[in-house]
């Protein structure tokens, strides 16, 4: 997370050891999704609090801002190309797979708006990734409901920011 | 009175209805939102949609829990239509089985034979061979502009570059008929030439300036165009040579639709299991709130059918210990309706015969003392009338033997005085007398259909003449007033009443008599008003008013208003009376209509 005068902006990375955890590659399965016609979700999502000290802690931590990024893979047969969409634009095509998936796994530096500098307030980031290496079209997405093999969701992740 | 509410109504189903609509429409919305919306990010959103989910369907079992805890306790303590309550409950549940059962086991069944259709295997190879067709077909027109542009032959024909373009044209179409257009750059980018499609043509090289391989799809609305690209030295220049083709139209469009439907296939066909199990699931998620609403609802219905019925019970067991007081309201027009109006006007004959009979009771044992009294004070009051007359007598003939003339003395005044009281007041019991037994030989009706305006009137005339500070108006007796009644007794009765409202205004005021047709359950009575402008009668005096020998007049006997009553009873008809101090009061005669003459 980097604060460049007010504004603050982040940076995330799903670093597939998290997934590993499970006995999978999350590489080797969202490819195996890709080739078999499917598409694959991730999902960032990043909180910017600041805390809360005295008797206001009990209240806990002040929410500033909220973004939640979805990225979606799919493999174009036609072009042997990777594409990744963002709000349902094409935002990257790779033709090599490990760029294609450096690109997936890695949310670009966002913008979480701006914030009192002068206020010595303490700030930090919560962040969190939500990865379907299929992604489930509604109406068959209430299986997620059910299942812990299609959505994996990673703990949240604390970072200070830096100035 | 005291009454029962008996009600089975429209509103209250209208609203259990409502409910049920509403609850279902909640079910459907709730259910749609899983389906498509919560299901999808939010993991709060999901918790929430977990809550109301598991929330909704335990509040109606509990909410039945109680009812049937409540019900249990009802028949333990033995309360009236918890039985009939029960069996209601558990037919409305089999019944509510019975249609459930086979509806589960149908669903489930279609289901699971819709997903085994979805999923058959010949489906999925039917996707996969279009998708691999196309790739094919698509690959094939790639590699084919590919060979051209990079073969040998290209050499040749761009020595027509400069000389003869047309015939460069031809001769590339010549080689390969798929080649739609052909375009050159020189090394600076320039366009040389461009013959073909006018769509494929390229404003300039671009990022693919010197480069050579197939070039990015390009997709526009109307086409897509695939494009190769190669590089030739000619006569000491480079040349840029960009071949292509448009793909067949709607081809990208009939090629996503594959890749979607491919996705769906491979979606479907990698979780069916999962799939089957969660729809199944959410079928019955779906479906056991609105049978436990069922349920919920039958036990209301319930409730309200037996409602009138146990009130029935209940009202037939006053009824039976005496009570006679009870009425069950209804506001529904079923058959139970039909059946409360019924009971109710049971009980209302009921009471009114019991009324009848205890008056008649009464009546008959007032009879028997005034029958017993005139025949016990009727025989001596004669000799003592003889003898004090001849005490008088011979008391007056023996004074004037003795003294030659009348008498005249002090004694004799006194005994004068005496006598006559004693005669006057033998008179008077003698009068008195006359009323006992005429109020004990009341005859029984004999019974007539007669106008009501024929006794009112002659009543009426007959009091006009004796007093002239009442006025009685007797105009407003209706033209259907035609009873079936005695008509001597019932102008004893009018003439009793008439003469009662006479006596009450002293200072004189007005008497009037009207009469109308009234139904009463079945049945249609003359109702006949006789309203005077007296002082009312006393709030302590009105319970006693048709008791015999009850009179608040100083020379009355007290018999007038219960002969009234006898013959009014006697005619199974009804009395009562309104009354207001220093307004009036107001005698209301109900008697049966009799049949009109024609």
């Amino acid at each position: 997370m980097v604060l460049r005068g007010r504004s603050v902006s982040g940076t995330v990375e799903y670093l597939d050891s998290n997934f590993a955890e499970r006995g999978v590659s999350a590489s080797q399965a969202v490819l195996a999704s890709l080739w078999d016609g499917l598409r694959a979700e991730i999902t960032f999502q990043l909180r910017l609090y600041r805390r809360s000290s005295g008797v206001f802690a009990f209240f806990g931590d002040r929410l500033l801002r909220e973004r939640q990024v979805y990225q979606v893979a799919s493999f174009d047969f036609y072009e042997n190309r990777y594409k990744i969409l963002r709000d349902n634009r094409i935002t990257g095509e790779y033709a090599a797979e490990t760029e294609f998936l450096d690109a997936f796994f890695s949310l670009p530096e966002i913008d979480l708006g701006e914030i009192n500098t002068g206020d010595g307030g303490d700030y930090y980031l919560l962040a969190r990734v939500r990865m379907m290496p299929v992604k489930i079209i509604p109406p068959l997405n209430i299986i997620t409901l059910f299942s812990t093999d299609t959505v994996f969701t990673t703990p949240w992740v604390e970072a200070e920011l830096k100035p | 009175m005291r009454a029962f509410h008996s009600s089975t109504t429209s509103v209250g189903l209208l609203v259990l209805v409502l409910i049920f609509i509403l609850l279902i429409a909640l079910i459907v919305v709730f259910s749609h939102q899983i389906l498509v919306d919560l299901a999808q990010v939010d993991a709060q959103a999901n918790i929430v949609a977990y809550v109301v989910a598991i929330a909704f369907p335990l509040i109606l079992l509990g909410l039945i829990v109680f009812q049937i805890v409540r019900l249990i306790r009802e028949r333990a303590t033995g309360k009236p239509g918890s039985r009939l309550k029960s069996r209601l409950i558990m037919f409305f549940v089999l019944i509510a089985l019975l249609s459930s059962i086979p509806q589960a086991l149908l669903s489930v069944n279609f289901v699971n034979s819709a997903i085994n259709f979805w999923l058959e295997a010949r489906i999925g190879e039917a996707l996969r061979g279009g998708l691999s067709i196309s790739l094919e077909y698509y690959r094939g027109t790639v590699e084919s502009l590919r060979t051209f542009n990079s073969s040998s032959m290209m050499s040749f024909i761009l020595e027509d570059l400069n000389r003869n373009p047309e015939r460069l044209w031809k001769n590339v179409r010549t080689v390969n008929s798929d080649i739609q257009f052909i375009q050159v750059f020189d090394a600076d980018g320039s366009e040389l030439l461009f013959r073909g499609e006018p769509r494929g043509r390229l404003r300039s090289l671009g990022a693919f300036d010197g480069g050579t391989g197939d070039l990015p799809k390009e997709d526009r609305e109307d086409a897509s165009i695939l494009r190769n690209a190669a590089v030739y030295e000619l006569d000491g220049g480079q040349y840029t040579v960009v071949v292509g083709r448009l793909m067949p139209e709607g081809f990208d469009s009939k090629a996503s639709s594959l890749t979607e439907s491919l996705e769906i296939f491979s979606q479907l066909n990698r979780y069916k299991r999962l799939f089957r199990l969660v729809l199944i699931f959410f079928y019955f998620f779906f479906s056991l709130p609105i049978f436990l609403l069922s349920i919920l609802v039958s036990f209301l219905l319930t409730e309200e059918i037996i409602r009138p019925i146990v009130n029935l019970e209940d009202a037939t067991r006053r009824v039976a210990e005496g009570d006679f007081s009870f009425r069950i309201l209804s506001r529904s027009a079923d058959e139970l309706s039909h059946l409360v109006g019924s009971f109710n006007r049971m009980v209302s004959e009921l009471s009114h015969s019991r009324e009848k009979l205890k008056q008649s009771e009464k009546i008959s044992a007032w009879q028997e003392i005034a029958q017993r009294l005139a025949h016990e004070i009727k025989n001596p009051l004669t000799p003592i009338k003889l003898s004090a007359q001849r005490i008088l007598k011979k008391y007056s003939a023996d004074a004037e033997a003795e003294s030659g003339s009348p008498a005249g003395g002090e004694f004799q005044k006194v005994l004068q005085a005496s006598v006559s009281s004693i005669v006057r007041e033998v008179d008077s019991l003698n009068d008195l007398l006359v009323e006992f037994r005429e109020f004990a030989r009341l005859p029984m009706p004999r019974l007539q259909s007669i106008h009501l305006r024929e006794p009112v009137e002659e009543v009426a005339q007959m009091y006009r003449n004796l007093s002239t500070e009442v006025i009685i108006d007797s105009s407003h007796i209706s033209e259907d007033s035609v009873i079936r009644a005695d008509p001597g007794q019932i102008r004893q009765v009018l003439a009793n009443l008439i003469r009662n409202a006479v006596q009450a205004m002293p200072k004189g005021g007005e008497v009037s008599i009207r009469s109308a047709v009234v139904n009463k359950g079945d049945r249609r009575f003359c109702r006949i008003w006789i309203k005077d402008s007296g002082a009312g009668i006393p709030e302590e005096i009105r319970g006693r008013v048709f008791e015999p020998y009850f009179t608040s007049k100083a020379d009355g006997a007290g018999l007038g208003l219960a002969i009234v009553e006898r013959i009014v009873f006697d005619h199974d008809g009804n009395i009562w009376f309104e009354t207001q101090e220093d307004v009036g009061t107001t005698f209301i005669i109900d008697l049966p209509l009799g049949f009109a003459e024609a």
